[in-house]
């Protein structure tokens, strides 16, 4: 059964330098795939042959995509740009201390934008997984670093008290947001954090296209449901009577 | 557990964010990753990957960015010595007794002698670095027809050392003295009285830090219940030293403080005395979101007072003990001299000894010796003085020595070490004068 967060997130495409060439790396439902090599490439490449860096890519992938320091050194925002200079990479080869598994979660590090995002719903989907009923401190981190910028854009800097847990708001404290462990992974990851002005804290549905949210209008308002059509950008169905 | 590392990662989370990050925020996640190790409420193996994947989210933020890794920022690990446990406590023969060699200056700063053998303790000021160490290297020769010098007598007593020619903080083998022809320490003989010769046997590790070498050897042969040791080098004697009787053994009490204090406490004195990284700050916040810590301990605001201290800031809001520590950084002075010990505690996990104190430039040197376990070492004067631990730890078998900072205050006439360890804690007081 497909999880709400991938039916949510569109397939996505980028290029990567793959020998002389650039190559399609594209990820759909959950899994990144290489849509320039054929499979037995992947086959050759077990037994020995060098491997093409987006074959070296998706296998990375499929082994990071549940690592938490995905989101510790991930891009928090569209303006949070990650970037793997030639000095940090120099550096890096230079390294006494560096391994292997640290270069190749950096390598996953300079995919393109769309690709990140990709990765760390997965990361965060992970970490969201029912745990005891407890929220993984990693998660819950992860959650205040994203939701907080997004607050600073919907209402002005303030001094934000971001918690996850039940999604709500205190009308008592306007700068009290509560969302649940799946912001991340189902609201954030999808550019679906802010609509038509409102500050979504929580998908409620998702089926056949129609995608209902639970969303405030202004600081310390109450949430109300509202009816939004994607993908990214997001707009608010007012009459969803009129959808399809 | 989990509210220590929720801090710490929010703590990380703030320090991506520009609008949000503190003035340095690898000081801050270190300072607080330490305090919260320090009492139990995170995993030291965590806060270090915290640290070390802030600093890579970092980099990965600006270029060119810090690689590799700077070290010496990661939560500081406990001081844990090696050599076997004391038995018991030693009387002590206290130096120093100053000795110019070829290769520089040999002090002889103290002898321990108890049932369990015989230690010396010794500085090596190598004028120029040519004491021998390492990879089959042989000590310094010394001249013929050694001139000795007594230390003077009286408080502060003792000889200062030159300026340190070895960088602080360093540890190298040196080689064993005895079994080497020209060793300089092989050519010393100490002698108890009435008993046959004895000689320093073999050095198993010399630290260096302001002062020079520090050494500690054992002696073969010394008898336990000499009054004094005179001390001949190439045969001619050099000097005597009196022994000071052993105290009796001081048994450790349970804790009676919180750790979060205690850890408050301590990072208080090292950013005082100018020992430890700031901000302390970090830490009380961390202790206080973790539960460790009431916001309204006076430990809590002390922090707080001397994180906004600048250089030459007024101090007269702080507390006497740390005022103190703040004003002899801006105006330190320097004291040299030498005070018998002689003591032995038992912690229950840990035992220790304490030989003899010894202050120079570098701060206070505690000869001694430890067994493995981590102790926890710190010393405070009679003028509300805080002198913390800096290292390096220079243990042999058998054998440690503490150094703690800053320099000895002229004014002080006693001094009382502090050992906290597993379980239990003591104090040993010094008299000065």
């Amino acid at each position: 059964m497909t999880a709400r967060w991938e039916r949510l997130a569109a397939p996505v495409e980028g290029t990567v330098a793959c020998g002389p060439n650039r190559h399609r790396l594209r990820w759909q439902a959950g899994t990144l795939r290489a849509l320039d090599h054929a499979g037995d490439e992947a086959i050759a490449a077990r037994l020995g042959e060098d491997e093409p860096e987006c074959l070296a890519l998706c296998r990375r992938w499929a082994r990071y995509r549940h690592d938490p320091r995905v989101l510790v050194l991930g891009p928090r925002h569209p303006g949070d740009a990650v970037g793997l200079g030639p000095g940090l990479l120099e550096r890096l080869r230079q390294d006494p201390a560096g391994d292997d598994d640290r270069a190749a979660l950096l390598s996953l590090l300079a995919l393109e934008p769309a690709l990140q995002r990709r990765l760390q719903q997965q990361a965060a989907a992970g970490l969201a997984a029912p745990a005891g009923g407890s929220v993984l401190p990693a998660l819950e981190a992860a959650t205040v670093g994203r939701l907080r910028p997004v607050l600073d854009r919907w209402a002005g800097r303030r001094d934000w008290e971001v918690t996850v847990g039940e999604a709500g708001t205190d009308p008592a404290r306007p700068a009290a947001v509560r969302v649940g462990p799946e912001w991340l992974a189902e609201v954030w990851g999808n550019y679906l954090a802010v609509v038509a002005g409102h500050l979504v804290l929580q998908v409620l549905d998702a089926d056949r296209g129609r995608t209902r949210v639970l969303a405030v209008a202004a600081p310390g308002k109450p949430p109300r449901p509202l009816h939004v059509r994607g993908p990214a950008p997001w707009r608010a169905v007012l009459d969803p009577a009129d959808e399809p | 557990m989990p509210a220590g590392e929720r801090h710490l990662r929010l703590l990380l989370e703030a320090a991506v964010d520009p609008h949000r990050a503190p003035a340095d925020p690898e000081a801050e996640l270190a300072v607080a990753g330490d305090a919260l190790a320090a009492v139990g409420l995170v995993d030291p193996a965590l806060a270090r990957q915290l640290l070390a994947e802030l600093r890579l989210a970092l980099a990965l933020r600006r270029d060119p960015p810090p690689w590799p890794l700077p070290a010496g920022r990661a939560p500081a690990a406990a001081a844990r010595p090696v050599g076997g446990a004391p038995e018991g406590p030693r009387a002590v023969a206290l130096g120093p007794l100053a000795v110019p060699t070829a290769g520089g200056t040999l002090g002889v700063l103290a002898v321990s002698v108890g049932a369990d053998g015989a230690t010396l303790h010794a500085a090596l000021d190598p004028d120029g670095g040519t004491v021998e160490a390492a990879g089959g290297r042989r000590p310094a020769a010394l001249a013929r027809g050694p001139q000795t010098r007594r230390a003077r007598a009286g408080a502060p007593a003792g000889t200062r050392a030159p300026a340190a020619p070895a960088p602080p903080g360093t540890t190298r083998q040196v080689t064993p003295g005895r079994d080497t022809p020209g060793g300089a320490l092989r050519a010393l003989e100490l002698t108890g009285d009435g008993g046959p010769p004895a000689w320093v046997g073999p050095v198993g590790r010399a630290g260096t830090a302001a002062g020079g070498w520090r050494l500690a050897c054992p002696v073969d042969g010394l008898e336990p219940a000499t009054a004094g040791v005179t001390v001949r080098l190439g045969g001619r004697p050099v000097g005597r030293l009196a022994a000071v009787a052993a105290r009796p053994a001081l048994a450790g009490r349970e804790h009676r403080r919180r750790p979060a204090a205690v850890w408050v406490a301590g990072a208080l004195d090292r950013v005082a005395s100018g020992a430890g990284p700031g901000p302390v700050g970090a830490g009380v916040r961390a202790l206080v979101a973790a539960g460790a810590l009431d916001p309204g301990d006076p430990l809590a605001h002390q922090a707080a007072l001397l994180d906004d201290l600048g250089p030459g800031g007024d101090t007269s809001a702080l507390d006497a003990r740390w005022r103190s520590a703040v004003e002899r950084r801006q105006a330190p002075a320097e004291v040299t001299g030498a005070w018998a010990v002689g003591a032995f505690v038992d912690l229950g996990a840990e035992r220790v000894r304490f030989d003899a104190v010894h202050a120079g430039p570098g701060g206070l040197w505690l000869l001694g010796a430890c067994g493995p376990a981590p102790v926890s070492v710190a010393a405070y004067d009679d003028r509300l003085n805080g002198y913390v631990l800096a290292g390096p730890l220079a243990p042999v078998a058998g054998a440690a020595a503490w150094r703690l900072v800053p320099e000895l205050d002229p004014a002080a006439s006693s001094l009382r070490i502090e050992l906290t360890g597993s379980t239990r804690e003591a104090s040993v007081e010094v008299r000065l004068r």
